[in-house]
Order: C-alpha cells, then structure tokens, then sequence
C-alpha cells in the first residue's frame, strides 16, 4: 500500500524577490528625480492693424543695472495708478519679489489688461528673464512675450 | 522536544557525537539556519510600489552636461517641438551643430518636415547665466522661421526655496 504524500505548502520566494529585484533596478534606472517643464511664450509675428487698436499691456524693461522699468501702455483710463514704476535692483539682481507684488496689484486694479512685454537687455541673464516670466504668470498675465534686442 | 536555550545548546553539543555515530567516525556538524524572506519580500514590494507611484512619462530631454536650467514655478509639464540647445561656443538644432547664419533656412526645414503639431513650437534650453544678447538671435530666428510659440526648458521649483 502506497503511503500518501503529505501536500507541501511551502512558497519558493527566491523567484519573487529576482523579479522584485529586476523591477526596482529598471525603476531605478527610470526614475525621474528633478521635475522638467518648459515656460512657453507666444510670440507676435507682426501687427500691421491700426496701433489705437492694440490691447492695454504692461511693458516691462530690464535695465543693465538690474532695474526694473514698469509700464502701463495703451490703457484708457488709468485712474489712480502711475503711469511708469521704477524697481531698484536688490544686491544687484533684478527685484523680482517686489515685480510680484506690482504686477498683482494692476491686474487687480486693471483685470483686462491680459498682455505684459518683457524687454531684457543685452547682459540681462537669462534666469533673470525666467524669473520676470515666471511673476506675471503668477499674477495671472496669460499673454507674456520677450520683445528681440 | 526542546524547551528552552540552554537545552539547544546541549543538544548542539551533543549533536557531534550523535552524528559521529552515525556516520561512521566523522564528526560532521550540521548547522541549520533560516533566514526570513518573507520580510526581504515585503522591502521589496514597497520600494516597487513607491517607485511606480513617484515615476512620471514626462518630457525627455537631452540635458548637456554643465547646462544649469533656471527655476520655475509656472510651466507646463510636457511639450513638444524642435529642441534648440544654446551653449557657450555654439547652437545645437535637434543634436547638430548649426552657425546663426545657417538656424533660420534649418529651422524652415525643420518646419516643413515635422508633424503639424510639433512644427509650431521651439523648446529652447540654455544655462541660467547665459546673456540674453545670446538667446535672442535664437528667438529671432523662430520667428523668423514662422515658430509662433517659444517654449523655455525649466526645473520645477520648489516652494521650500521661495
């Protein structure tokens, strides 16, 4: 009479933790650390319509010292704002903090004006320029653009 | 059956001339130990599980060594387009090396070749402290190429460095 085998009911992990392991290096290997993005910016190809029809935009001029020049252009009623605002630099780079701050205040002031124009010049660095971008699309400015030198 | 720790150890120590009898005149000692998979296997299926939750199909992007990408808070995760790479010494147009007076007639080609959606737009990477007197060519060539968009490779900045 044959005896009955006892069922076995022990797992083999060794596979399990070999494809674990596989899975972790090629994860590892993929693994994305540092987010990318990209700022995007729309430029104008040229208006040839009448300029009393351009829309209200802000202009903002960086100067080589790292001053920043802000300017409310083609606005009709511009009530109780300055026409030209004048932002020292801070340590010598461009103070963008303070740029936040004013921007947020004429788009609450003047919520139409959906246009701002960034005019760096030569030796303005480029993460300065990133940086200007990145406040007026803070402050809800969905028509940013970079005016060529 | 063994009861406590010192019962182990003498049964260790008698296990030698157990087996000795056993086999014979050689002293062999058989040294069981086990080792816990099941916790190596829990590790594991974490770190997997944590990996494929924090991993994303972004955009891929050919960074150049020493090209520091500037920060920002606004950007939009993926896009596509012709990759335009500003160095130091030269301008790469999708991995080539292209002079300023070649990247408009390129960048028409470029155009003409490409798909509908991925002609519009240019994705320009550049170090954080080049001068924009170096970028601009770049940008005016884009537009003169007929690029409507222009798009900026950033990092993501992170609130903690505000």
């Amino acid at each position: 009479m044959s005896k009955k085998r006892k069922p076995d009911f022990e797992v083999d992990l060794l596979p399990v933790i070999a494809v674990l392991a596989i899975c972790i290096s090629f994860l590892l290997l993929n693994a994305v650390w540092v987010q990318l993005g990209f700022v995007q910016v729309k430029q104008a190809m040229g208006n040839a319509g009448n300029p009393k029809d351009n829309p209200p935009s802000v202009w903002i001029t960086i100067e080589k010292s790292g001053d920043i020049q802000v300017q409310i252009k083609d606005l009709a009623k511009r009530v109780g704002f300055p026409a030209q605002m004048q932002l020292s630099a801070r340590n010598g780079a461009a103070d963008t903090q303070s740029l936040g701050g004013v921007s947020a205040q004429i788009k609450t002031k003047f919520p139409d004006i959906q246009m701002a124009m960034i005019l760096p010049s030569g030796t303005t660095s480029y993460e300065t320029v990133i940086a200007v971008m990145d406040e007026m699309k803070k402050a809800q400015f969905t028509n940013v653009g970079i005016a060529p030198l | 059956m063994i009861q406590s720790p010192i019962e182990s150890i003498s049964y260790l120590q008698a296990a030698p001339s157990v087996l000795k009898k056993k086999n014979q005149g050689k002293s062999r000692r058989i040294l069981a130990s086990s080792l816990t998979l099941t916790s190596l296997v829990d590790v594991f299926s974490i770190i997997v599980i944590y990996l494929l939750v924090s991993t994303s199909s972004g955009q891929n992007l050919d960074i150049k060594e020493g090209v520091r990408l500037p920060e920002s808070q606004s950007f939009d995760a993926t896009a596509q387009g012709v990759t335009v790479e500003i160095l130091n010494d030269r301008v790469l147009l999708e991995g080539q090396s292209v002079s300023l007076e070649d990247l408009v007639a390129q960048l028409k080609i470029q155009k003409a070749n490409q798909n509908q959606d991925k002609n519009q737009r240019i994705l320009l990477q550049a170090d954080k402290g080049m001068p924009f007197d170096k970028i601009n060519p770049v940008i005016a060539a884009a537009m003169a190429s007929g690029f409507e968009t222009v798009s900026f490779a950033v990092i993501q900045k992170s609130e903690r460095n505000n």
